[in-house]
């Protein structure tokens, strides 16, 4: 008995390290529960009924750069939160690396960038952003009211640094949201996230 | 449509004839070079050219993929009229770990080529080649780089084979571009993994092997491949991306092998067919450690320290022994 509760431990052990966690498309979002840069705690779960759109940040990042250098992000904040979405603006850089902030630092970088999230949460153990298999600054999730990941990727179809890419590209955040609040299918539901690497 | 006009060709020409620029230029951590394997341009005839990005020791740029983060290089041209610029050869890449996640690019230094096809006859007597080339450079933090990169070559009728440096590093570059032919490759996807069998072009017997995809969302970069030998034949699994894309048709990519004979690389395009194979067993996440230049520098330096240090000893007990 001893030695099926070691053989059924080693198993578990075997199967939880080598799973790497991510959000899938069309499953479940992975439940989390973090603090706000005022120190409150919030629940993915308590928003149930919502559209909720996680994006991973980091303000030393150059690609979060451009999206808030040419005022995107701040711009699809205001629209969608206006139409009931709950934006969570995420950071998991670990305390010591580039993007790290605590809960002043992130009321201070969102208010220099006139940034416009339900919230803004602190991660710095990196344990929610590995649960999502969140990869790069942005990486971008949108979750529907069911809590189905509905989009997992990209902010939009340009990879690079430059603002100018901006106006050309095309978001697909805005595209899954629009998308399925119209109630049709998401065209394109997951791509590879482009930024830096999220500093764990 | 737009039809250049001779107005708009003639501002073209100034344009590029008046571009300001260096072959070479320098960001933080990388130096920009536009090379070509030859002192003059020969019209007709197609120039091969390359970029050279020499980076700081523990600094990368990317490849063409970049993994789970990153962005490649890129390259816009400026050419005088006729002039056409082929698409960059990508050298085989190496792969970084970084905090669980897995890029792929290039350390050190890269020459990436670049073919370009020149018109059968040229009015001047010199031309103008401008690149203008954004790379993002990484080490823990990433900072994006570019370079303007003008070069002036005269239009002669023949070429001077010798003495020019860069000939050497393009040739060299594209001698270790990826094979295009000589291996069997096979590819085979299901929902355990996607998989890659292959035998060499080379007498060579694997030792490891690691498959570095051309498409997004196909593989798990941070899983490790499996690597294992099938009989005649040598198979890498890869985990799928948890969002992989199962519409693919076709396998693209560079299959890299370490083997007796060296690292040997070839260009994989083949079609992707349904199956179900079994992972093979895991191999490290980083490939097999070859010394950098800099630690050849450092293991020389070594030794010239010691013989300084011991020759003079023998060479005085030598002569005391007289």
């Amino acid at each position: 008995m001893k030695r099926m509760a070691s053989l059924a431990f080693i198993l578990l052990f075997a199967s939880v390290s080598l799973a790497h966690a991510a959000a899938i498309v069309g499953q479940r979002a992975p439940s989390f529960e973090l603090r706000d840069a005022d120190g409150k705690s919030v629940k993915l779960d308590s928003y149930r009924g919502k559209y909720v759109v996680l994006e991973w940040t980091n303000f030393g990042c150059p690609f979060v750069g451009k999206q808030y250098g040419s005022g995107n992000m701040q711009s699809l904040q205001k629209k969608y939160t206006e139409q009931g979405v709950v934006w969570l603006t995420i950071c998991s850089s670990a305390k010591g690396k580039q993007g790290y902030v605590d809960g002043a630092g992130a009321k201070e970088g969102m208010k220099e960038r006139d940034a416009a999230p339900t919230r803004f949460l602190l991660d710095p153990k990196g344990s929610v952003g590995k649960s999502y298999g969140a990869k790069t600054t942005p990486h971008m999730f949108v979750i529907d009211p069911k809590g189905t990941v509905i989009y997992n990727g990209a902010i939009d179809d340009k990879p690079s640094t430059n603002k100018d890419d901006v106006p050309t590209a095309k978001n697909y955040v805005a595209a899954a949201l629009d998308e399925s609040m119209a109630g049709a299918k998401v065209a394109t539901s997951a791509t590879q996230p482009y930024g830096c690497s999220v500093k764990y | 449509m737009l039809v250049p006009t001779t107005a708009m060709v003639t501002a073209l020409a100034l344009l590029v004839a008046s571009w300001p620029g260096a072959a070479r230029a320098k960001s933080a951590n990388v130096e920009a070079a536009l090379i070509v394997a030859g002192d003059a341009v020969i019209p007709g005839l197609p120039l091969e050219a390359g970029i050279r990005l020499r980076m700081t020791p523990g600094w990368h740029v990317y490849w063409k993929n970049p993994g789970d983060s990153g962005l490649p290089p890129t390259v816009s041209w400026i050419l005088p009229e006729g002039f056409r610029a082929g698409p960059i050869e990508w050298p085989a890449p190496t792969r970084f770990l970084d905090e669980g996640l897995v890029t792929y690019g290039y350390h050190d230094e890269v020459v990436l080529p670049i073919r370009i096809e020149t018109p059968g006859s040229l009015p001047g007597d010199s031309v103008a080649l401008v690149a203008r080339v954004d790379w993002l450079e990484c080490k823990d933090i990433c900072v994006p780089g570019s370079a303007t990169l003008r070069l002036d070559l005269p239009v002669k009728a023949e070429p001077r084979l010798r003495g020019w440096a860069s000939r050497h590093t393009i040739e060299r570059a594209r001698s270790q571009l990826p094979d295009t032919v000589g291996w069997f490759l096979q590819g085979e996807s299901g929902p355990r993994s996607v998989s890659l069998s292959f035998i060499p072009a080379r007498h060579n017997k694997p030792r490891s092997a690691y498959f570095y995809a051309d498409e997004p969302l196909l593989v798990d970069y941070a899983s490790p491949q499996g690597f294992e030998q099938l009989g005649q034949l040598w198979r890498v699994t890869m985990k799928p991306d948890p969002n992989a894309n199962r519409n693919l048709d076709r396998l693209t990519g560079v299959l890299v092998v370490d083997g007796t004979g060296g690292s040997h690389s070839v260009r994989v395009d083949v079609p992707l067919r349904a199956g179900d194979p079994a992972p093979a067993p895991p191999q490290p996440l980083l490939p097999p450690r070859t010394p950098s230049a800099a630690a050849y520098v450092a293991i020389l330096a070594a030794l010239a320290i010691v013989v300084a240090l011991l020759v003079p000893r023998i060479v005085r007990r030598r002569t005391h022994h007289n």
